[in-house]
């Protein structure tokens, strides 16, 4: 796009938007909020509008007929981006044209609104609803001329501009609003993955490229958040800077399993630690993170979705780990999600964040498929399981993604899709030996890394998990059985 | 420091200070009323085609409104479709202080071709200044005035 004229973005204060905007909204656009009753464009809109008022940036709020005044006040009040202060200073100003409107029609409205503009002199303008506006038009004229006459308001004053309106896309292509805006924003919610979710997509945005796929967002008491991993998680860069950044490959700390994995895992790998149920896939990861940051000096985080915090606590405690020292430290941290509560899109952000946030460098997801147990297509478990990978490669981090696999299988992953985006592979398995079961470990594959490949058996020790590199195992497995 | 949209009106502040130095130097308070209606007629009429008269109206309404805040004397200029009157305003310019009408007219100038750059992309920008350039000078203004008391259309 030619950049000689240089169009200014306003920030839209709603999480991922701007991301999605390619940098935020363009200035003084008119674009319209489409989509049906209760969709969350009235708190789009308002979030947008009280994040950029300001007595030098003032918004007015144009009422029509879609709700009084009074109750989208009591509502907005909710949200924590709802400043009363900005009222009061008249940084935000409602105006309600609708009782005007149905008595005496468009073009006394028009004048009310005129004369605001020059009351208020607004920088940002909603008019919620405009589609009331066709439905009080005595023809199709007079709906055109009163259209043009806002737009040609709109800009005159510079104003950014929202209208919101019960449209379908179809609707606004036969409505004249359609050929004077330059963006439309459409929400709407329906049932995705046996849930009913709210979704946002930018289907128009003169000014600026844009992201042009549906993405799911919720309304919570910040007001509209946007999850959007596909547009906001990418490959790239790292983004610790180097002087951040560990040299060396990572060492485990777990004994024997240093030995098998060679020179070690490279940083900015995603390892599947896959396994039946009972086969120390859970235990495996959390060794990882905590000899990490124990030994190590590497700090981590453990996203637990079956495991509650203090279950993983009390492991740790059994084993004679210092687990809580090192959450002190600030060394590790242990986010639960309980698995009901899980919410694939918004998670994602989630753990992005709490990655960045604490500059982790080793990562343990337990489970990748609990987490991913609501994809019943394969083609969207890989397209999850690569942004995961993505942000361990981007924050330079090495990931543990235990993944539950059927007993008695010779699957490797849950799906059959997840270790194609995986750089290294440790399978784990429980056979029975006579009355006993005995736990094996294998190194599968390990991306760059030369490794000893088999089966090794794995116990866990005292003080946790021994696999047996052949390398003087049985002085080190002074072990406890198995329970 | 500064956006765009501020260099942009800092910009033609500068523009209008340099012609405004040229240009009413000797200029009665009167004659630099004219002179401001006379340069709006030229305005105008240039971006006329290209904007319509709506949009200029909206416009230059706008730009009236937010300088009369400043200078009281500018709520006597009439907006009106066929463009901006400034007859009133010349009744009562005997009263005025010259620097005050000055400083009224580059706000309103420098307004005017901001707003115009802003919502265009500046596209129109350049042929407003070449028209304003051409505008004024000492002699052309003679030139101006000889014509209005003619009555004839700039």
């Amino acid at each position: 796009m030619n950049t000689a004229y240089a169009i200014g973005r306003i920030e839209t204060g709603v999480r991922n938007l701007d991301a999605l905007l390619h940098g935020g909204l363009p200035k003084d656009s008119v674009t319209v909020f489409g989509g049906p009753p209760g969709a969350g464009k009235t708190v789009l809109t308002q979030q947008l509008c009280f994040h950029n008022a300001s007595p030098k940036s003032r918004v007015l709020f144009v009422q029509t007929l879609s709700e009084p005044t009074a109750k989208t006040l009591k509502y907005a009040a909710q949200f924590s981006f709802f400043d009363a202060k900005k009222i009061e200073d008249g940084s935000v100003s409602f105006v309600d044209i609708g009782v005007l409107m149905r008595y005496k029609g468009l073009e006394p409205a028009f004048s009310l609104l005129a004369s605001e503009f020059r009351r208020v002199k607004p920088a940002l303008v909603a008019i919620d609803s405009f589609k009331v506006f066709s439905d009080l038009a005595r023809s199709q004229e007079e709906l055109r001329k009163f259209t043009y006459n806002i737009v040609i308001q709109l800009m005159a004053w510079e104003c950014t501009a929202f209208l919101l309106g019960e449209f379908s896309l179809q609707e606004l292509e036969s409505n004249p609003v359609s050929s004077v805006v330059d963006g439309i924003i459409m929400l709407h919610s329906q049932e995705f993955l046996g849930e009913q979710q709210r979704f946002i997509q930018i289907i128009k945005m003169r000014g600026t490229d844009h992201d042009r796929d549906r993405h799911p967002f919720a309304i919570r008491d910040k007001g509209i958040e946007i999850y959007a991993p596909k547009a906001t998680i990418r490959r790239g860069p790292d983004l610790r800077s180097k002087k951040e950044e560990r040299s060396g490959r990572c060492k485990l700390g777990i004994p024997g399993l240093d030995d098998i994995l060679g020179e070690g895992i490279s940083r900015g790998s995603s390892v599947l630690i896959s396994g039946a149920s009972g086969t120390g896939k859970t235990l495996l990861s959390l060794e990882a993170l905590y000899q990490g940051a124990k030994i190590f000096g590497e700090k981590g985080v453990f996203f637990s979705f079956e495991e509650t915090n203090e279950r993983l606590r009390t492991t740790a405690h059994d084993l004679g780990w210092d687990l809580e020292g090192e959450i002190r430290r600030g060394m590790m941290e242990i986010v639960f999600i309980p698995q009901p509560d899980i919410l694939v899109e918004r998670d994602l952000l989630r753990m992005h964040e709490s990655i960045k946030r604490l500059k982790a460098e080793r990562i343990a997801i337990d489970s990748l498929s609990v987490f991913l147990h609501k994809m019943t297509v394969s083609q969207f478990a890989r397209e999850k399981a690569f942004q995961l990978a993505t942000i361990v490669q981007s924050t330079h981090a090495v990931g543990f993604f235990t993944n539950d696999i059927p007993y008695g299988t010779h699957q490797i992953s849950r799906f059959g899709v997840e270790e194609t985006v995986m750089d290294g592979i440790i399978l784990l398995s429980a056979n029975e030996e006579g009355l006993n079961r005995q736990r094996y470990l294998e190194v599968y594959k390990l991306r760059n890394t030369s490794h000893i490949l088999g089966r090794h058996k794995m116990i866990l020790g005292n003080r946790g998990l021994i696999v047996d590199s052949g390398e003087n195992f049985k002085k080190k497995s002074k072990f406890k059985k198995v329970s | 420091m500064s956006s765009p949209l501020v260099e942009r009106r800092e910009y033609y502040a500068g523009y209008m200070d340099a012609w405004f130095n040229k240009n009413v130097e000797g200029l009665s308070t009167e004659e630099t009323v004219n002179l401001l209606g006379q340069t709006l007629a030229v305005l105008w009429e240039s971006a006329r085609k290209t904007l319509s008269e709506v949009t200029l109206m909206a416009v230059m309404d706008r730009v009236i409104l937010i300088n009369s805040e400043s200078f009281s004397f500018l709520s006597l200029v009439k907006v009106e479709l066929g463009g901006v009157r400034v007859k009133e305003l010349e009744r009562t310019a005997s009263l005025l202080r010259k620097n005050a009408v000055v400083g009224a007219a580059k706000d309103v100038l420098t307004d005017f071709l901001t707003i115009i750059g802003n919502i265009t992309g500046e596209v129109i920008s350049r042929t407003l200044i070449t028209k304003l350039s051409r505008v004024i000078s000492k002699d052309s203004l003679s030139g101006f005035k000889k014509t209005r008391k003619e009555g004839k259309a700039i």
